[in-house]
């Protein structure tokens, strides 16, 4: 470890090391997901339906024999990569739309505001359930959905962050040295835009795998055989008197990575200085 | 001087602020005493510890992280330090009060200005509201704002930062306060209003005989307007005697040296500044704070402790060698 | 004043900058115009080179305006700026930014006016690399020569903002300003936010420079007695118009305009007599939304007569240097 690393990590308050490391974890579990687990997520075991937590199935097992714990691990993979796209893909160009906005002004501005406001006053189930009729249902259905509306927060945050940056003198200095306008924005202003959207980012993570799971658990998201924690919440709901394990342990891994997120959501506010306070 | 009774006695304040593992000394066993009708003059740059000192006088400074460490401040013969927050509103408003730097966040942007005014009448003197703003628009005509009538009911963004500062000073005359705390309260104006305001300031005092304690990081606002100077540097006093003393005949380096930094068109180009930067307060030695400053210094300013002591008649200076600037001017 | 070199390093001439109120959706469909400042309202003024002139004013006068202009951070309506006889406000692209190697800025606020994400070396690294003004290779020791030049210790390049004071960062700002090696520089208020003896500091440096590279200035203050010492000439301005423009000894000794007398008269001096006095000047600047008509400094001035409020005075001059604006000048 060199001694800048080092430096970094005693600078980290105690919830951003708790929820990175937690979060870590999570992310190398279902990474090596295969080797930590004897069963296939899809292998269906008929003999072997809705089997009580034991050694042989830590998780227990589903109605159709199915290794919960594998399943649950095997989610994480899916989970984490919807909670990545539909945060961070409408994160890339809400920032730099908002930035842009903020920026340039003008009719930019005007017609990007005016968009925002009809897609924030945009009922979000009634778009996806327009979609769906159109397309049908599944992951894709919910990536267009969402990529249509979730951009709009952070082109807002960005937009106001941008107005303030714009006047500062240290904009103006890069304006004055001959710095074209794409420079002045990108290299100069737009990294000190950023933070308050990377701290939101994580709050909005976990809605969206919420979301996602809710979308799921309503039929309107992943389809059947995925092992989505949301879907496999709404299969084991049927059981839920007779086999808790099924849709309570998926639960479980949701509130862990939620938890996990907005821990490190927290750590950053106070690293990247969102809420430092000075007294004098 | 005359031999009448102190109307603010301040002796051996000390004020840390402790912020983790670091402890600042804001304030260094700081003495002086201000009598009825008279200005004191506080200046010193930037962390000086002027403004901490100015506040503390009225139990503004937030603790945590601020703390009084020793020392006492008598009022009229009555302690401040230590009086709980009952005993602080009892002297707050009616018998000191404070104007700030920033006449634009020291009103609530959502009352009316008149209201703001007549507040402390209807708080500290019980008036009734009829009563309470009848005074108010008659302080407001005092202080210079016109038709005070119709702007009673205005409220603070539709006032320049000048009428601002004005409606501010008359909130803080509203009880006749004995002795007024002016907190740098032209430095966020332009010269014209900044010559109003010291022209106000200057009037209300000769009117109503209160003591005025002027703090400023400018040194020609602090020689026009005051009758003792305290020229204070890292935390503590370094220098204390009646305006034209210190003026005329500073007896330490760093007064010394702010009066050489400042352009006086003498048509020499070159000004003499200090060299260097000021202290870090957290890491302060022994000896005299200005001593890595000053170009009188030798190896003793580093380690023996300057304290204010008389050097001449009615003049006090920290430094340990004033005969060396005596001798150099010579 | 004398000056073997006649040729000017600044030509303003006529320049009005605008403000436009922003205009609602609304109000663009009723086909309201949008209401507008005039912030500099026909300013002409020349530098030469080697020369500072310094620009004085109250807040709202239009002198950062002004300023921000001749750097083409804000678009002029009208008027032209020529710096070494080239027409700044022609200039698009390439063109633009070969001449910003030859004006550059020095701005007020030492902690916003540099970017706090990037260390010393990097921002002047960053300028002298985008305009290839020297090969790669030669960039460490140029940033290491500029440093020299302002008095900074080589071992700052590689901090951040964050760990300079307010002392060191102007420094910084100049360094950064003078990487291109500029004939011309606008300087809007450099100390303002400085501590005094800081503030001595820089003065000095910028003299200094200024002896050394041979700079013509543009020095924009608020403190008259910083500007009296770094100016050879010394424009006032109010709500947008120069009302005098002369020597530093024509301005502030023989000042003609009921303003600057003012002006001049507010300044706390250091001598240790409490004034008694009445303030120099009644009531407020207007707002440049509403500027007077007529003479537009009529509604404050001591000596207004009713021509004042209806005709509009023209520029007179008093000597070869030494212009005013006021229909009843001190011509004493």
């Amino acid at each position: 470890m060199t001694a800048a690393v080092r430096a970094e990590l005693a600078r980290w308050p105690a919830s951003l090391k708790v929820g990175s490391a937690s979060f870590a974890l999570i992310v190398l579990t279902g990474l090596f997901a295969p080797w930590l687990t004897a069963y296939d997520p899809y292998t269906q075991d008929l003999a072997n339906f809705l089997q009580p937590p034991s050694w042989q199935h830590p998780f227990g097992t589903d109605q159709v024999g199915r290794d919960v714990f594998t399943r649950v691990l095997y989610g994480i993979r899916i989970d984490l990569q919807i909670g990545f796209l539909t945060t961070y893909v409408p994160m890339s160009y809400g920032l730099l739309l908002g930035a842009l906005a903020g920026y340039l002004g003008g009719w930019f501005d005007t017609v990007l505001m005016r968009l925002l406001d009809v897609a924030v006053a945009f009922p979000f189930l009634v778009l996806i359930i327009v979609i769906i009729a159109i397309l049908g249902p599944g992951v894709h259905t919910i990536y267009i959905a969402v990529f249509i509306l979730a951009w709009t927060m952070y082109a807002r945050l960005a937009r106001s962050e941008m107005l303030v940056e714009r006047g500062k003198d240290y904009v103006l200095a890069a304006r004055t040295l001959g710095y074209p306008t794409s420079r002045v924005i990108f290299r100069h202003a737009m990294p000190n835009v950023i933070n308050s959207s990377i701290v939101f980012s994580m709050a909005d993570f976990v809605l969206n795998i919420l979301l996602v799971s809710g979308l799921s658990f309503l039929g309107l998201g992943v389809e059947a055989p995925l092992p989505e924690w949301g879907a496999m919440i709404a299969e084991g709901r049927d059981f839920i008197f007779d086999a808790w394990w099924i849709a309570t342990l998926p639960g479980l891994a949701i509130v862990l990575t939620g938890v996990s997120l907005s821990l490190i959501g927290d750590g950053l506010a106070h690293r990247l200085g969102q809420r430092q306070r000075s007294f004098l | 001087m005359t031999t009448t009774a102190p109307l603010l006695n301040v002796a051996g304040l000390c004020i840390e602020f402790r912020t983790g593992d670091a402890v600042v000394r804001a304030n260094a066993d700081v003495s002086f005493t201000l009598t009825a009708g008279r200005t004191l003059g506080v200046v010193g740059e930037s962390g000086s510890g002027k403004s901490v000192l100015c506040r503390s006088l009225l139990g503004l400074i937030p603790s945590p992280p601020g703390f009084v460490t020793a020392g006492s401040v008598r009022f009229e013969g009555g302690e401040l330090l230590g009086l709980d927050e009952a005993g602080l509103r009892r002297v707050r408003g009616t018998a000191i009060a404070m104007i700030f730097q920033n006449p634009m966040s020291g009103l609530n942007p959502v009352w009316p200005v008149g209201d703001q005014i007549s507040e402390g009448l209807r708080v500290h003197r019980g008036l009734a509201s009829r009563d309470a703003r009848a005074r108010a628009v008659a302080l407001m005509q005092q202080v210079g704002i016109p038709s005070p009538e119709k702007r009673y009911d205005e409220y603070p963004h539709q006032w320049s930062g000048g009428m601002l500062q004005r409606a501010m000073i008359a909130m803080a005359m509203a009880c006749e306060p004995r002795l007024l705390l002016a907190d740098e309260p032209t430095t966020a104006l332009d010269a014209t209003i900044q010559d109003q305001i010291l022209a106000l300031l200057v009037e209300l005092q000769e009117r109503t005989g209160m003591a005025m304690i002027l703090v400023s990081h400018d040194m020609a606002v602090i020689a026009e307007t005051s009758d003792e100077v305290a020229v204070m540097y890292a935390g503590r006093i370094v220098e204390l005697a009646s305006t034209a003393a210190v003026f005329r005949a500073p007896r330490h380096p760093y007064t010394l040296g702010l009066l050489g930094s400042i352009p006086r068109n003498t048509g020499d180009t070159r000004l003499r500044p200090i060299p260097g930067q000021p202290p870090n307060l957290v890491e302060l030695g022994p000896g005299c704070s200005f001593a890595d400053r000053c170009v009188f210094t030798s190896a003793e300013c580093r380690v023996t402790p300057a304290a204010l002591r008389p050097v001449g008649p009615a003049h006090l200076s920290a430094c340990l060698f004033p005969e060396r600037m005596t001798a150099a001017s010579a | 004043m004398m000056t073997t070199d006649r040729e000017n390093a600044l030509e303003i001439d006529g320049l009005v900058v605008e403000y436009g109120a922003r205009r609602g959706l609304i109000d663009a469909a009723l086909g309201r115009t949008a209401r507008l400042v005039r912030a500099v309202d026909g300013v002409s003024l020349a530098v030469r080179r080697n020369e500072t002139v310094g620009l004085v004013g109250e807040s709202g006068c239009g002198k950062t305006t002004l300023g921000r202009a001749i750097m083409r951070i804000l678009d002029p309506t009208a008027g032209s700026i020529r710096l070494g006889g080239v027409d700044l406000l022609g200039l698009r692209g390439g063109d633009l930014r070969a001449m910003r190697r030859r004006a550059q800025m020095v701005f007020q606020d030492p902690y916003s006016s540099l970017n706090p994400r990037m260390t010393v070396e990097q921002m002047l690294a960053e300028v002298l690399r985008f305009h290839r003004v020297f090969p790669d290779v030669e960039i460490r020791g140029r940033v290491a020569a500029l440093l020299e030049l302002v008095g900074l210790a080589p071992e700052l390049a590689g901090r951040r903002p964050k760990t300079l004071s307010g002392g060191q960062r102007q420094r910084v700002g100049l360094a950064r300003a003078l990487a291109l090696e500029p004939t011309f520089l606008v300087l809007d208020e450099p100390v303002a936010a400085l501590d005094v003896s800081i503030q001595a500091q820089i003065l000095n440096l910028l003299v200094d420079l200024r002896d050394r590279l041979g700079l013509a200035m543009l020095f924009i203050a608020h403190e008259l007695s910083v500007v009296r010492h770094m100016s050879h000439r010394v424009a006032v301005m109010y709500l947008g118009r120069i009302v005098e423009v002369g020597t530093a000894e024509d301005v502030f000794e023989r000042p003609a305009h009921p303003y600057t007398q003012s002006l001049v008269r507010a300044i706390p001096r250091l001598v240790p007599e409490r004034r008694h006095r009445k303030p120099v000047l009644q009531g407020e600047v207007p707002s440049p939304l509403d500027i007077p008509t007529g003479c537009r400094f009529h509604t404050r001035c001591p000596k207004a007569q009713d021509r004042c409020t209806q005709v509009a005075p023209v520029e007179q001059a008093l000597s070869a240097s030494h212009q005013v604006e006021c229909h009843f000048p001190d011509a004493s």
